[in-house]
């Protein structure tokens, strides 16, 4: 079987502009349903943050920024908002996306194909999960 | 092992699944989350990690049995410069994976894009991809690797090497105009005339039959005219003989400071990149005319090419110069004077930078070959900028000026290697020996 390079293609470095986006959104997600406003330091800080998880995605650093967004949320005045949903979806797609930049590397073309099952199954949990979070954020006070 | 082992190299299957650190991740985030909800009764941060948990489970379930991923890249044994040559990777096991990513070696592929990530499906696939070639001599692509992962990158292989075989990149060969050898004294056959009777082509005389001549001589024409048996006589035919005698001992690049360095192989704007262009030019010349050309390595005798003719010949001697390596360990090698034949035309390349080379290009002119010294040493020399260095530079710069004036003085043609050059001085030899 002859493999070629044709076909549609995803870049290591999306993959990581897209970790590092959604890491930085997850972080002002957070903070915006803990109930803080955002002081343009904190969102500095934040992209700080974001920028060394796309950096490093084989190290500690994504899960310290999930971490950091779970702890957020407690020390807040947290409730069923929608910024609870928006949060819970991004850690998700977070730890997907850092997983994939860790396997891809940086200067490498995926096959968009190599993706697709990943992509699948983060369609299937957000799917399945983001609708009840939603009935739950509108019902429950 | 046989040859076409040494050609595929395939490594051995990696051992199992490894966590990543995305694996790690999880834990740490479903540890930290739980603990928090029962410390705080928060439930809401448990439902928080809801997709997170869920994407995870799904992950998990589609995880099926060990990785056995197999890699082996397929090099060409040889290619020309510049010219096509392909790789073909193939990984194989992959039926536990979800994505491939694959390491290239360097010089194969397209430039900048070292990695290849590919879908696992089908769990065989060959990858043929494009090795570069854009300089010649003996190329070290070094090793491939692949690694697999699954479970949204949550477990993943080691990475599985696979070393290339070295692939032999023919120099060019281009050819100049250049002048008509001396033909050897000793030659029965060739394209050379000489002026010694002989059963040849070329005429020389008609003169009468006599007794001991050959029926088949007899030029019936002009006995038939003059009424009496006459013989055509002949000059013999000769071969010429091109013996390029190469010193492979140093690879001097213009800058001085390097000169101590060990090399791992031939720079091509060093003196050994330029007498390697030198004696394929040359080779490739006299060949065309029909001369018989060898190649003599003056550090290694045994490792040259014998005298010969044809195309096939100066395949031979491109398959031999694109496979020579620098070698600091022969500089201290006697230069074997037997290995040049007698009677031949001697080109000796090298960048006289030693006392070595003097007997050799002695005895070779002593013993009446005809001798061109070409000085392959690179033009613009960066000198050291130390004192001491300088100085020192100066000194073996000056010993080997000196060296090359020696030589000429022992009736050697000494040149710089320009091939325009080189032809001009040889036929300008040929007309002072011809008048001598």
């Amino acid at each position: 079987m002859n493999s070629t390079a044709g076909g549609r293609v995803v870049s290591g470095r999306d993959v990581r502009a897209l970790l590092g986006l959604g890491s930085a959104a997850l972080l002002l997600a957070a903070l915006m349903g803990a109930g803080y406003r955002p002081h343009p330091l904190v969102i500095a800080a934040f992209a700080v943050v974001a920028a060394v998880v796309a950096a490093f995605p084989a190290s500690p650093a994504p899960a310290a920024a999930c971490v950091a967004a779970v702890f957020l949320l407690l020390s807040g005045d947290i409730g069923f908002t929608v910024w609870f949903v928006v949060v819970a979806a991004l850690l998700h797609s977070v730890h997907v996306l850092a997983g994939l930049a860790e396997i891809i590397p940086a200067g490498a073309r995926a096959e968009a194909a190599a993706v697709v099952p990943t992509g699948r199954r983060w369609l299937q949990a957000q799917a399945a999960t983001v609708p009840i979070l939603i009935v739950l954020a509108a019902l429950l006070p | 092992m046989t040859p076409a082992d040494e050609r595929e190299h395939s490594a051995r299957p990696a051992t199992g699944w490894q966590p990543t650190w995305a694996m790690r991740r999880v834990v740490v985030i479903f540890v930290v989350s739980a603990g928090m909800t029962l410390v705080f009764g928060r439930p809401a941060i448990a439902l928080a990690v809801l997709p997170l948990g869920v994407g995870t489970a799904l992950a998990l379930a589609g995880r099926q049995g060990r990785p056995r991923p197999r890699l082996r890249v397929e090099m060409p044994s040889m290619a020309e410069v510049d010219g096509q040559a392909a790789a073909v990777m193939s990984v194989s096991g992959l039926e536990a994976s979800e994505i491939v990513v694959l390491r290239m070696p360097h010089g194969i592929g397209p430039p900048g894009a070292p990695y290849v990530v590919l879908a696992a499906d089908p769990p065989d696939q060959q990858l043929t991809v494009t090795a570069d070639t854009s300089s010649w001599g003996m190329r070290d692509y070094g090793a491939a690797g692949v690694r697999v992962a699954t479970a949204d990158g949550l477990f993943a292989t080691p990475v599985v090497i696979a070393h290339t075989a070295p692939v032999r990149i023919l120099p060019p060969a281009r050819t100049v105009d250049v002048p008509e050898l001396p033909a050897r004294s000793a030659g029965q056959v060739g394209a050379h005339r000489t002026r010694r009777p002989g059963d040849g082509s070329e005429l020389l005389d008609v003169r009468e039959f006599r007794p001991g001549d050959r029926v088949k001589r007899i030029d019936w024409r002009v006995s038939a005219r003059r009424g009496v048996l006459h013989v055509r006589h002949t000059a013999i035919d000769a071969d010429a003989d091109l013996v390029i005698c190469l010193d492979t001992r140093y690879d001097l690049t213009p800058d001085v400071m390097s000169w101590h360095d060990r090399s791992s192989g031939v720079d091509q704007g060093g003196s050994l990149g330029v007498a390697i262009g030198a004696a394929i030019t040359l080779a490739a010349s006299y060949l065309r005319l029909g001369d018989r050309v060898g190649l003599v390595d003056l550090a290694v005798p045994y490792r040259g090419v014998q005298p010969g003719t044809g195309v096939r010949q100066l395949m031979r001697i491109r398959w031999h110069l694109a496979g020579i390596v620098p070698d600091a360990q022969l500089r201290r090698r006697r230069f074997d004077e037997g290995s040049v034949p007698r009677g031949a035309a001697v080109v000796v390349l090298s960048p006289y930078i030693d006392d070595q080379i003097d007997p050799l290009v002695g005895t070779l002119a002593r013993t009446h070959r005809d001798v061109l010294a070409i000085d392959v040493l690179p033009d613009a020399l960066r000198m050291p900028t130390d004192r001491a260095e300088l100085a020192a530079a100066r000194l073996v710069l000056a010993e080997r000026t000196e060296r090359l004036a020696a030589l000429a003085r022992r009736g050697v043609l000494v040149a710089r290697w320009d091939p325009g050059l080189i032809g001009l001085l040889m036929r300008r030899r040929q007309r002072l020996r011809r008048s001598a």
